[in-house]
Parts: C-alpha cells; structure tokens; sequence
C-alpha cells in the first residue's frame, strides 16, 4: 500500500549545549537518514548484544586503529566486560606493545616528504608517525620474550591466542589490550600473525646462533577454540571495525560451529565490487550462512575512528552506571581460575 | 655504494644498522644474531660491514650532535 512507505516523517535534528552523544544518536535514529540512522541502528544492536545474556560479543579489529588512538577504548571494553573475544590484525597489538613499552605515536600530517621522513628513519600511517626507533626496541624486547617463552613453553606449539596471553602476561601497562585481556580472561585470536612485525621479531629472534629454544606458534591450532567458543554459545554478536581477516575469522567459526552470526554490526569505508571481505556486504555473508537470515545487522558506511567511539560512548550511556554484564571466559568456564 | 672508503664506513650506512638512540646508537640486527651486544655507536664501524641500500641521515645527523657537544 502506498500509505504504508509514508510512515515515518523524518525528524529533525536539534542541537542545543548539553546534548550528550547518546542524546545526539537518538536524534539521529529519529531523523532517520543515510549514515545517521545507520549509526543508530548500529548502537541499537550493540546494546542488544549486551543486555542479552546468551550473546558472546565478538570484536574483529583490522587498519590502524592503535596508532590513531582507539587503544585505550578498546582496553577499557575488555574491562567492562563488554566484548567477549577479539579477533586482530597482529600489527595492531604491535602498536598496543610499542606503546606499553613507552613508545609512542605522533600526529602527524600526510602531506609530508617521504623521502625525508624514510632518511630520518620515522614511518608514516596516514597522519600518524611513528618512530623507528620505537620499532626496533619493541624488536629487541620481544624477541628476549619469544625467547623465555620458548624455554617456559618448552618447545610446544602456542596457538596465536596463547601467545598473545604470554605477551600480555609480560606487559605491565595498564592501558595495553594485549595485558587487560590478559587480566579479563578475554581471548585475543590473531590469525595472520606473522604478518606483522611480530613475524619479523620471530626472524630476529631464531637468527640467533646457538639459539636452542625457537618458539613455534601454530596457525590451526587455535580453530577448534574459536570454533567451540562459537558453538557453546546460544548466540554470537560481531562488532567488526574494517573487515579482512578478522571478520571472516569470526564469520567462518560460526559457520563451522554451525551456528552463523545473530548480531552484527560492520564499520568500513571498502566497496562490495571488488569481492574483498571488508567491503562485502551482510546480505552477501547471509548467502554463505556465515550471518543468519534473520540477524539484526547494519553496516555503517564511516570512518571507524569517529563511529566506533561515539557507537561505544551511546551504549554506555544506555546501559548507565548499573549495569553488569557477565564475561564470556565466566559464562564459558565459570569454575575456571588463571593463575597469573 | 659498495666502493664507500673505510673512512667513510660507519654503523649508520651499514645495511644492518637500525636506529636505537637516534642519531647516536644503533642497533645491529648482525651483532644480534651472533650473540654480540646488539646496540653500538653510529659512528662505529666493524668488518662486517656493508653499505646500506638507501641512504639515510643516520650518519650526517650523529656527526653533528657529535661535533655540537
């Protein structure tokens, strides 16, 4: 009926001086339109995710996010309890660890010369700079660490998970992801480690002669973890900032644990056309049964840098100061204790 | 590069240098794999040396602070 696509009028946005940003995305979910709904409606499921108890939230993180300063958010979620398992590129835990161990990222500018920052030894990530001296000492400190982890180890293979809980075992800043997840009991899976500077770490690591204990980290032994986690779980929810590995590591356990995704929100700025996974929309992830049919998903079309944070800061203020939310590692095993 | 004189081989345009303390110290990925201490001054130099691919100002900026102090 015609009547019927003429429901809802569009309302408008109003801003006055103590507008808070929940208050600005209920504006948004009221006006309704193009990437501000969208932004909305992804606050909405996120809330979802969270109050329903059933839910393991999953958070797949992949383009620089540490560098341009998104870590201690995400450390801070870890500690609310408000995500269950990270999912990663291994470059951004390599930011969370140069950082731990007082290195730095600068704001920079990206129009810059190059060339010069190259014969100054500083690398650029868009705007940011990073120092490449902070690199090589975060090269000299790991690779001492793969080093005594090896001996503890005694030579077993870690999944990419547990060497990412022997790294935030070690790492003593409060602020680092890689040591609140540490502290919480919250998996941090990362699939395609050795691309990123951890790999070359481990090459600096085993090029020493003499050297007897080389750590071993196996890509496939952590796919039956992730997989039963999925799988133990009445529902599984996704936040995924960007998309590539990460999102198809979540997206590929849930299929494999034959369950599929029951909430998902995406945050990209990549196109569908090329067929490459951060682009590629939820209805395509429903044709694999990845995400299920009936999911409540929404892909917001934005810089993860400014929707993230205001998606986080939304939920916040709606589930207010007396919310509690049992972990997923509880919810799992809930006899389970770490000795740390 | 390769015909760089010994009076001009330094730590800094070797191609295993890396910096550390910049411009004064560097790290040496080859003292490193040989059990050596890995952090030397860039102005140092050793037999091993080779010429770095790319120059960079490692070397230029070291002899400055260098003769600035």
């Amino acid at each position: 009926m015609r009547k019927d696509y003429l429901q809802n009028p569009v309302k408008h946005i109003k801003i006055n001086g103590t507008l808070t940003v929940n208050q600005l995305i209920q504006q948004f979910q009221r006006s309704g339109s193009f990437g501000a709904g969208k932004l909305a409606r992804a606050c909405n499921i996120y809330e979802k995710m969270l109050r329903d108890k059933d839910c393991t939230v999953f958070l797949a993180l992949s383009g620089a996010l540490v560098p341009a300063g998104m870590r201690t958010l995400i450390a801070d979620l870890i500690r609310a309890k408000l995500v269950d398992v990270i999912v990663t590129t291994g470059a951004n835990m390599v930011h969370d660890a140069i950082e731990a161990l007082d290195g730095h990222h600068y704001k920079g500018n990206w129009i810059v010369d190059d060339y010069d920052l190259y014969r100054q030894h500083i690398f650029r990530i868009y705007d940011v700079f990073v120092a490449e001296e902070d690199y090589v000492k975060l090269d000299y400190q790991l690779a001492e660490m793969y080093r005594k982890i090896a001996i503890e180890r005694k030579g077993t293979r870690l999944s990419s998970n547990e060497f990412a809980f022997e790294l935030g075992k070690r790492l003593k800043d409060p602020n680092s992801i890689l040591h609140a997840a540490y502290e919480e009991h919250v998996p941090i899976f990362i699939p395609a480690v050795r691309d990123s500077e951890f790999g070359y770490i481990h090459l600096l690591h085993a090029s020493q002669e003499n050297q007897k204990n080389i750590l071993e980290v196996s890509a496939f032994k952590e796919t039956p973890l992730i997989c039963q986690i999925c799988e133990k779980s009445p529902r599984n929810g996704m936040i995924v900032i960007g998309g590539g590995v990460p999102r198809n590591t979540i997206q590929s356990a849930a299929i494999a644990a034959k369950k599929g995704i029951d909430y998902a929100v995406v945050i990209t700025m990549d196109r569908p056309e090329t067929g490459g996974l951060s682009g590629s929309t939820l209805r395509e992830s429903i044709s694999w049964g990845k995400v299920k049919g009936e999911a409540d998903k929404i892909m917001v079309i934005g810089d993860a840098l400014v929707m993230f944070p205001m998606i986080v800061a939304s939920v916040i203020e709606r589930l207010g100061s007396d919310f509690t939310r049992t972990s997923g590692s509880k919810r799992r095993n809930p006899e389970t204790k770490r000795k740390k | 590069m390769g015909n760089v004189k010994k009076g001009k081989r330094f730590c800094g345009n070797c191609v295993n240098h890396n910096p550390y303390e910049y411009p004064l110290r560097i790290f040496c990925s080859k003292r490193y794999s040989k059990n050596k201490d890995p952090i030397v001054d860039t102005l140092w130099c050793c037999g091993d040396w080779n010429p770095v691919n790319q120059y960079c100002h490692c070397v230029r900026d070291a002899t400055r602070e260098k003769n600035s102090t």
